[in-house]
């Protein structure tokens, strides 16, 4: 089975769950955020595209917007670290995010300390949702890692836009799987992955040369180090992340995540036959000054190196 | 007792108070004539003041086992009046209450540290390991030493998980290097100390050069127990972290053919699984995980590993099959605190509690 990282679609549709790749047949959907001045650009169109597959410039085929329905993993931070207020803003925060999805819309829960815990699994009954939501309680440490594994898993046989939202306060302590396993994972997946972190990557300020001070200093570059890997995982997927120093932002931030989903594009195209076996870069722009695109780095074709 | 010991306790002894207790002191009628002694009470000859007096009925209280009374008692007194009265008034006390006195210090330094007052919490770890240097016979010192520096290095240890903080790595330290210095061929002492230094070498802001001397310990510790299978595996466990695979798999294979506790077994199929999957030998590595899921099916890691090890392998049905199982495990059923990973990070750490328990036996009438 080969294994694709973008939406490799057969054109005669199958109830297959996972889509084998016939070179004649298939085509490559690509989610495409496209922004100006930090907001979404719509009414774009084929013509406004240009898809680059390993440099080489491809015809765009269709480009389809908000129609195509979400699927949607929330994949949230319940360890000890986020108990108390920012426990209270969280479900709050996934609560609206929930209630403002659109008809054909699904959502999964699962959330994670050292533990997973899967609350639901992909349904459109937002009220099952919320239930579960109300059941969270903040307790051990964080699994980040292997619990953005367990939700791409569960999205690889979804079809229409697979979407991961994380929250997280950035720093594993517990997830067996290492970084660049989650990266390559990321890189090897259909789904775009949004994260949300209550770390901030911001300068390091001067703060001096004393013992407590130097050790202030290096923690807080391991936790900037540790925020990369969200950044990375995110950019790799085509997805964007956004850093709070206060929980009290995560329902507005929730909010503009599902508004950004919502006006991503898709486009469809078909590589020649025949397809190269291994990894190709793609690269998405768009004929316009001053915008800014979001879109998955490549994708994985033929066996795994 | 090792020579490095004597040497040791001979250059600490110095630092103490000189007054010595004969063992038949507690019972010797010394006491004021307010109160009258019971046979076995611990007893100090020149009691002069009320807080002294409170203080000596603490000491009993807490050999009747009358423990959190004690503890309670004594954060009302006066620190320097204990210090005091146990280091340069007192005329004498058997090894048994000097015990009783340092283990009643230990108990309120717990409980003190147990809220996080590190500040208050040291000087009285501090004085109660002074007062243990009072007692008079070598071999009991020795012995409780020991016990009592394991106790209060491992207590430190187990602390980290809640505050994981560099002051945390260095208290615990502190004392569990003492222990081997103490006891530089001590198993039980060697994989404390190994135990609480390759977790430090292993965070990424934690000292490397840690992880070295935690397999220098437990090579030590080896040769002395060659079959413990709780040193096997944290040797193999150090050993893949220094990347000295081939050692680390022959100690962790050592393991499998020991009759082990199923969290050693599945530690060790861990890592083994793990080596092979980063070669590339994803049969091996899913054979590995497979085993370990076999051998505790409550813990959830596992299932992970092997869920990413299929996957890899181009199974994917397998692969959710096999997430999905993690998944249903409810954290409720599971064991909730320690799971795959703190079992082998938190347990030795765990220990302080079955040998302060055996430390406040020995003092109990």
């Amino acid at each position: 089975m080969s294994s694709i990282a973008p939406l490799l679609l057969l054109a005669a549709a199958s109830q297959e769950p996972r889509p084998v790749f016939r070179v004649s047949t298939e085509a490559v959907q690509v989610d495409v955020f496209v922004g100006e001045d930090g907001r979404a650009v719509a009414g774009l169109g084929t013509s406004d595209f240009e898809l680059y597959d390993d440099g080489e410039l491809r015809k765009v085929d269709s480009v389809a917007v908000a129609e195509v329905p979400l699927n949607v993993v929330l994949v949230l931070d319940t360890s000890e670290s986020v108990e108390g207020e920012t426990l209270m803003h969280l479900r709050s925060a996934a609560g609206n995010f929930l209630s403002e999805l659109s008809t054909g819309d699904r959502a999964a829960l699962l959330t994670f300390s050292h533990h997973l815990n899967l609350r639901s699994t992909l349904t459109s009954e937002v009220a099952l949702l919320s239930e579960a939501l109300e059941e969270i309680e903040a307790l051990g440490g964080t699994a980040w890692h292997d619990a953005l594994f367990a939700a791409l898993e569960m999205l690889e046989v979804v079809r229409e836009r697979p979407v991961v939202l994380l929250f997280t306060d950035g720093a594993d302590t517990y997830s067996w799987l290492r970084e660049e396993q989650v990266l390559s994972l990321v890189s090897r997946s259909n789904a775009v992955v949004y994260a949300i972190t209550r770390e901030e990557r911001a300068p390091l300020p001067d703060l001096g040369t004393t013992r407590a001070q130097q050790r202030f200093r290096q923690n807080r570059r391991e936790r900037i180090r540790r925020t990369q890997l969200l950044l990375d995982v995110t950019r790799e997927s085509g997805g964007r992340l956004l850093e709070t120093g206060s929980s009290d932002r995560l329902q507005e931030i929730f909010l503009e995540i599902l508004a950004e989903m919502k006006t991503r594009y898709i486009l469809t195209y078909s590589p020649p036959a025949p397809v190269r076996d291994g990894w190709h870069e793609l690269e998405v722009k768009v004929k316009r000054k001053g915008v800014e695109v979001q879109a998955r780095r490549g994708y994985y074709y033929g066996p795994r190196p | 007792m090792s020579a490095d010991g004597v040497v040791l306790l001979a250059a600490l002894a110095t630092t103490v108070s000189p007054f010595r207790a004969s063992d038949a002191a507690f019972a010797l009628p010394w006491i004021a004539a307010t109160h009258v002694q019971r046979p076995g009470e611990c007893a100090l000859r020149d009691l002069v003041t009320r807080e002294e007096r409170d203080y000596l009925r603490l000491v009993n209280l807490y050999r009747d086992g009358r423990r959190d009374e004690a503890v309670r008692g004594l954060r009302n007194l006066d620190l320097a009046v204990v210090k005091r009265l146990i280091h340069n008034e007192a005329p004498g006390m058997s090894d048994r209450c000097l015990q009783t006195a340092t283990l009643l210090e230990t108990e309120l330094a717990m409980d003190v540290a147990q809220r996080s007052r590190w500040e208050d919490a040291d000087p009285l770890f501090d004085e109660a390991w002074q007062i243990s240097f009072l007692i008079e016979l070598p071999v009991n010192r020795l012995r409780f030493q020991r016990n009592w520096l394991l106790t209060a290095g491992l207590f430190h240890h187990q602390l980290i998980f809640v505050n994981v903080a560099e002051e945390g790595f260095t208290r615990a330290a502190h004392f569990l290097r003492n222990a081997v210095r103490l006891y530089p061929n001590d198993p039980e002492v060697l994989l404390a100390a190994g135990s609480l230094l390759e977790w430090s070498g292993s965070l990424r802001w934690g000292d490397r050069d840690h992880l070295k001397e935690a397999e220098e310990l437990y090579s030590r510790a080896r040769r002395v127990a060659p079959t413990d299978p709780d040193i096997l595996l944290h040797h193999g466990c150090v050993l893949e972290k220094l990347k000295k695979e081939d050692e680390a798999a022959a100690s962790l294979l050592q393991v499998l053919e020991l009759p082990s506790r199923e969290d050693i077994v599945y530690r060790s199929r861990m890592v083994l699984g793990g080596m092979a999957e980063r070669d590339g030998r994803l049969a091996d590595a899913i054979g590995h995980y497979e085993a370990a899921t076999n051998a505790i099916p409550s813990w959830q890691v596992a299932y992970v590993a092997l869920g990413h090890a299929l996957h890899a392998s181009g199974s994917h049905d397998r692969a959710r099959e096999v997430l999905d199982r993690a998944l249903a495990i409810d954290m409720k059923t599971a064991d909730e605190i320690l799971g795959g990973w703190w079992s082998y990070e938190l347990g030795i750490a765990l220990r302080f509690e079955p040998i302060l328990e055996r430390l406040r036996a020995e003092v109990t009438r």
